[in-house]
């Protein structure tokens, strides 16, 4: 090798070096890396209950870190003998977006950019379009005359594609009939976005922000755990509530009472009365989701 | 085995050697290329840093280029592989050649594919 082409390779080869690192600058605000042990955690249903009881304290500690407030996280285990559904009076809902917000409340979603699990549709009476449904509007006063309200939510369907699809398997339903996510195993490849008929899931496109002050501390793993950029996540009927006996979030501040939740296998319970004696409908019933998510008409 | 393995590590070497020669044009263009290189793997670096949202994506539009490209480039390296079949079963002799070029194209587009897969992704590192 001669001096010359010696000192001309070294000229590319560092020159190489140098664009190389000046393209990786960014990475130097990636903040803390993920901690190892939240890189080797398994899958959820791998986790022993000793397992489940490290990785919750963790989830604890590095919530406190963030946030400064001390969480409460359980992990909720399903109860025997029921299945949950979900009915929505479409007559009464005023369109008053409070159900949307006590969800964002309870369940720890980002505030900026806003995630919202419950989309409520504008739709004019007397037709029934869902995809020209408006979700954005902003009278001063709801109701609007000549205008009916729909909202729409994950489905829990008993047939549900979005779980189908996961390649990593991090979806699932449980026995009690909530698809949940597994949020520290999701990968983040967002198919089971694009397979959900109902618009139901939302993706953390970016790291999600909360208040410290908004923070709801009561959580349960597969819940409202605060979610990492990057992770799927979607309506769980309040898992965190619904599983010791309370109400969701959205059914508690409902001030018209069009939403009802409880035990379908349960037949004295009042979702049961309504799919005996209500006329009931589920939207695109023809996808054959098998949706548990219920709308049905005073009339 | 010693010996294989030997000439093997030459093998590469005088393919490594083969990439370092050509005249100033040669250069001039692996050097644009290099660069586009680098320009791509800068705003990977931001993606990891910033999230998918600065790709423009959304909740309503959740896949967008990266997966267009990856399902093309599929199609791509699949047909180029297809190239086999008029050579070995309608024994056309003149395409031999272009396999090799056809083999080559399939390994470049299905490494793009997986690059374009593992962008994709919101959490790489569990993939």
């Amino acid at each position: 090798m001669s001096r010359r082409s010696f000192l001309r390779g070294s000229t590319a080869a560092a020159a190489g070096v140098a664009a190389m690192a000046a393209g990786l600058a960014p990475l130097r605000k990636l903040g803390e890396a993920i901690s190892v042990d939240q890189f080797l955690q398994q899958h959820y249903k791998e986790l022993s209950p000793a397992d489940m009881d490290k990785v919750l304290r963790r989830i604890e500690n590095e919530v406190e870190r963030q946030y400064g407030v001390r969480p409460h996280v359980r992990d909720y285990k399903p109860m025997n003998g029921v299945e949950y559904v979900y009915a929505l009076n479409v007559t009464r809902c005023v369109g008053c977006r409070k159900c949307v917000h006590a969800c964002v409340a309870e369940n720890n979603q980002s505030r900026d950019p806003e995630i919202q699990y419950i989309r409520v549709l504008k739709m004019p009476n007397g037709t029934f379009d869902v995809e020209k449904g408006d979700v954005n509007y902003a009278p001063e006063s709801v109701p609007e005359k000549g205008f009916f309200y729909m909202p729409v939510q994950c489905h829990q369907c008993k047939n549900p594609p979005c779980t189908k699809v996961c390649p990593v398997k991090a979806t699932w339903t449980e026995p009690d009939g909530i698809t949940v996510i597994d949020y520290n195993w999701c990968i983040g490849c967002r198919y089971c976005e694009a397979a959900c008929p109902y618009f139901a899931r939302r993706f953390n496109f970016s790291e999600p922000t909360i208040p410290k002050e908004k923070l709801n501390p009561e959580m349960s793993y597969l819940g409202n755990q605060p979610r990492h950029k990057g992770v799927m996540e979607k309506c769980h009927f309040c898992i965190q509530r619904t599983r010791v006996g309370r109400y969701p979030a959205c059914l508690e501040v409902c001030p018209t009472g069009s939403r009802k939740f409880g035990n379908i296998l349960d037949p004295s319970s009042e979702v049961a009365h309504i799919l005996r004696e209500k006329r009931v409908f589920v939207l695109k019933e023809e996808v054959g989701t098998l949706p548990r998510f219920f709308y049905y008409f005073d009339v | 085995m010693i010996a294989a393995a030997r000439k093997y590590s030459r093998f590469v070497g005088r393919c490594l050697a083969c990439l370092f020669e050509g005249d100033w044009r040669y250069f001039l263009w692996v050097g644009a290329l290099a660069a586009i290189c680098a320009l791509g793997l800068n705003a990977y670096a931001r993606q990891l840093v910033h999230g998918l949202a600065i790709t423009g994506m959304t909740d309503h539009v959740s896949w967008g280029v990266y997966i267009a490209n990856f399902t093309f480039l599929v199609g791509v390296a699949a047909a180029a592989v297809m190239l086999v079949i008029p050579v070995y079963i309608y024994h056309n002799e003149d395409l031999h050649d272009l396999v090799i070029f056809g083999e080559l194209l399939a390994v470049a587009a299905i490494l793009m594919c997986l690059a374009f897969v593992t962008v994709d992704l919101g959490r790489p590192e569990r993939f």
